[in-house]
């Protein structure tokens, strides 16, 4: 193999592969990035077993070919190198390359592109398109409530179904359930519900940059799935399992509704939670329709050893009178992916799950949270 | 098709599960070392991933890599460098990845070399994947014995018992496949006691040989000395072992055979000793010693695994079993 590339599409190639290559790995391997010439381009890609990625650059190849570099080297390498047209050709012998620059001259060792797991091609199953905001926004409001190590595996992972031209993002831990609807560009051929790992979704939202669209394909053996955009392709392992039925899990009726402004909201919670810290994390809501103006939502934490704090804000309350209480962090968590002015709480008793969802979105997003329970 | 060296029945229940799609999600391979235990659990992975017609085919590139442990999802899981236990860390992962479709096969194998030394909390761990074991997931669990093992864990498994080969079968395999002469065959497959693995490795690795000959020449050495030597013997082996504890249970099972092989001399069984190409040195030896005595020596060499076992101090108890060793008869 040999090509001449720009160092910083080099660098930004290897820079968005980076996220599939193995940290802690039994397969010595995973940790290496395949360099392969494809089709006049180079094509970077890596794989922990759990997802793949694989992005292609400019280049100018002279001679094809293929080899496997630790990704970590090479990146630092190509990091450290200023910007300039640099040359890339495999060692005469064994598995290495040379990196050349206008300056420098690095040999790195490799190992020969057959060692590496192959990366999954996919061209059949189950296709659609998607906006690419539509899907980092659905990305960004799920992901947060997957669990992150979980004896039950399904829950660290994100349902997607596919239905026609909805699609439907969920994501629970036990404690808190995030569902986020969304539409698809292009009809989906069949309906399919699968479950991605909420890691590769979070993987792909800091890749996702622009709003064009991005193809998804599950396999027809529903073991993996494609989403390709722009230069892009993440491959992921499905996770095997039945999500739970979360659709019963979403309160229907509700006996207190209170709209609240989300700034407001977001630095009571902030302020109540400095004294939560220290008294488990606990964030006491009173919710009133009387008071002054329409109503009042009263935030409050304590900590025994500590001190307290009580904030008042305005807020439109319908119902009775509402007191619950939820965890800090799991509050401002939904606080802040909700992205509209409004927020809206909903409740039936203080030990029954709280509904959180934004004003005015055409009930696209519900945060359901379990309540704490305390003396009040 | 799966193959191994004189372990019909293993491989012919896992051929038969294997054409008649019956998988059981969980397998045992239990029975000593070196019979090849592993080699099998690494065929079948390869077999539940191979698309050819009677798989293994050995050829194919899944093939290739899940023999070089290069396969995605293949794993096997051994002990670590230092750790002398299988922790509850690496079942974790086991979960966490079997969960996951298979990456590039068709089924993900998780092979437990050495299921024996799972600690107590990995074992109850792994119990979560062995009761509700994911589609296209097989567990294999290599192990010597049962008694290492949780009831709970073996009853969720299928339990593959493989045993030691004939003598004569070894020799036979010795000379067929590798070209070992008879003589020199006959001498291995006895050393190797029916653990095929050792045999074809000790032809492939004169070193090994060497070794075992080396160590029973400081044995011969040893039985035949005074006091002196003996307790000189002990020293250079108490070093050894400071650097390895484990090469004593070895070294001492040396001695047991050895010891063994004097007392088939005496009670006039010569034919079947161990170690052959000794046997003069054996049946002088045989007749410096009182019977009663090479009992109670074996009782003493099983004594002082035990207190090696139980963290005696090395030094210490290879003296006290030097000591009570009886002395060869003067003159013989």
């Amino acid at each position: 193999m040999q090509l001449h590339c720009l160092q910083e599409n080099l660098s930004q190639g290897l820079s968005i592969v980076q996220p599939a290559v193995a940290t802690r790995t039994t397969l010595p391997i995973t940790q290496h990035v395949l360099l392969s010439t494809d089709e006049g381009r180079l094509k970077l890609s890596a794989t922990n077993l759990e997802v793949a990625i694989s992005t292609w650059i400019g280049a100018d190849i002279q001679e094809e070919g293929a080899v496997t570099i630790p990704a970590r080297l090479l990146t630092d390498f190509v990091n450290s190198l200023e910007r300039q047209t640099i040359r890339v050709q495999t060692a005469s012998q064994g598995g290495g390359i040379s990196v050349e620059g206008d300056r420098t001259k690095a040999n790195i060792n490799g190992t020969a592109a057959e060692e590496f797991p192959p990366i999954p091609a996919i061209d059949q199953g189950v296709s659609t398109k998607m906006s690419g905001r539509a899907l980092r926004d659905a990305i960004h409001q799920v992901v947060l409530a997957a669990a992150v190590e979980d004896s039950r595996p399904v829950l660290t992972g994100v349902n997607i179904e596919l239905d026609g031209t909805n699609v439907t993002f969920a994501a629970a831990d036990g404690f808190r359930l995030a569902v986020r609807k969304a539409q698809l560009l292009e009809p989906a051929s069949e309906r399919v519900s699968v479950i991605v790992p909420a890691r590769t979704l979070s993987d792909i939202e800091r890749l996702l940059d622009s709003d064009d669209p991005v193809d998804i394909v599950v396999t027809t053996q529903r073991s993996q799935v494609l989403f390709r955009f722009k230069n892009v392709e993440v491959v992921s392992q499905l996770i095997q399992g039945t999500f739970p039925n979360y659709a019963q899990l979403i309160p229907q009726e509700h006996g207190t509704r209170a709209i609240i402004g989300l700034s407001e909201l977001q630095r009571a919670t902030r302020t109540a939670a400095i004294f939560a810290k220290d008294g488990s994390g606990i964030i006491r809501l009173q919710m009133s329709a009387e008071g002054e103006g329409t109503g009042a939502l009263t935030i409050s934490s304590r900590a025994e050893e500590v001190g307290d704090n009580t904030g008042n804000l305005e807020a439109d309350v319908e119902g009775a009178e509402g007191k619950i209480a939820f965890s800090s962090r799991y509050l401002s968590d939904v606080l802040s992916v909700i992205g509209k002015d409004k927020v809206a709480l909903e409740m039936t008793t203080s030990s029954s799950p709280g509904v959180i969802r934004p004003v005015d979105d055409g009930g696209e997003y519900v945060h359901v949270v379990m309540p704490m329970f305390v003396q009040w | 098709m799966l193959s191994l060296h004189g372990q019909q029945l293993p491989v012919r229940t896992l051929e038969r599960s294997l054409s008649e799609g019956r998988l059981h999600h969980a397998y045992l391979f239990i029975g000593p070392a070196h019979l090849g235990k592993t080699t099998l659990a690494v065929q079948f992975a390869q077999a539940l991933n191979c698309d050819a017609d009677a798989p293994p085919c050995g050829a194919c590139s899944g093939c290739t890599r899940i023999a070089e442990g290069n396969h995605a999802d293949v794993r096997l899981i051994s002990l670590g460098e230092e750790a002398g236990s299988i922790g509850i860390g690496a079942v974790r992962e086991i979960i966490n990845s079997a969960h996951l479709r298979p990456y590039e096969g068709r089924t993900r194998v998780f092979i437990i070399a050495e299921a024996d030394l799972l600690t107590r909390d990995a074992a109850n761990a792994l119990l979560k994947v062995l009761e509700e074991p994911p589609d296209d997931v097989v567990l294999i669990l290599v192990g010597n014995s049962l008694d290492n093992l949780l009831p709970t864990v073996r009853s969720r498994c299928q339990t593959l018992h493989f045993h030691p080969l004939s003598v004569s079968e070894v020799a036979h395999i010795l000379q067929e496949e590798r070209g070992v002469s008879p003589q020199h065959a006959e001498v291995l497959a006895r050393l190797s006691r029916g653990c095929i693995g050792w045999a074809l490795a000790a032809t492939g690795d004169d070193t090994m040989y060497a070794s075992v000959h080396q160590r029973i020449e400081q044995i011969v050495d040893a039985i035949d000395g005074g006091l002196e030597e003996r307790f000189a013997y002990a020293g250079e082996l108490a070093r050894r072992l400071d650097r390895d504890r484990g090469a004593g249970r070895e070294e001492l099972l040396l001695w047991l055979r050895w010891l063994r092989d004097i007392m088939l001399v005496q009670q006039g069984n010569a034919a079947g000793i161990t170690n052959l190409s000794w046997r003069e040195v054996l049946e002088g030896q045989a007749a410096a010693l009182q019977p009663a005595d090479v009992v109670r020596w074996t009782h003493n060499v099983n004594r002082t695994i035990e207190a090696l076992e139980r963290n005696a101090n090395v030094r210490l108890a290879l003296d006290v079993f030097m000591l009570e060793a009886p002395l060869l008869k003067a003159g013989a």
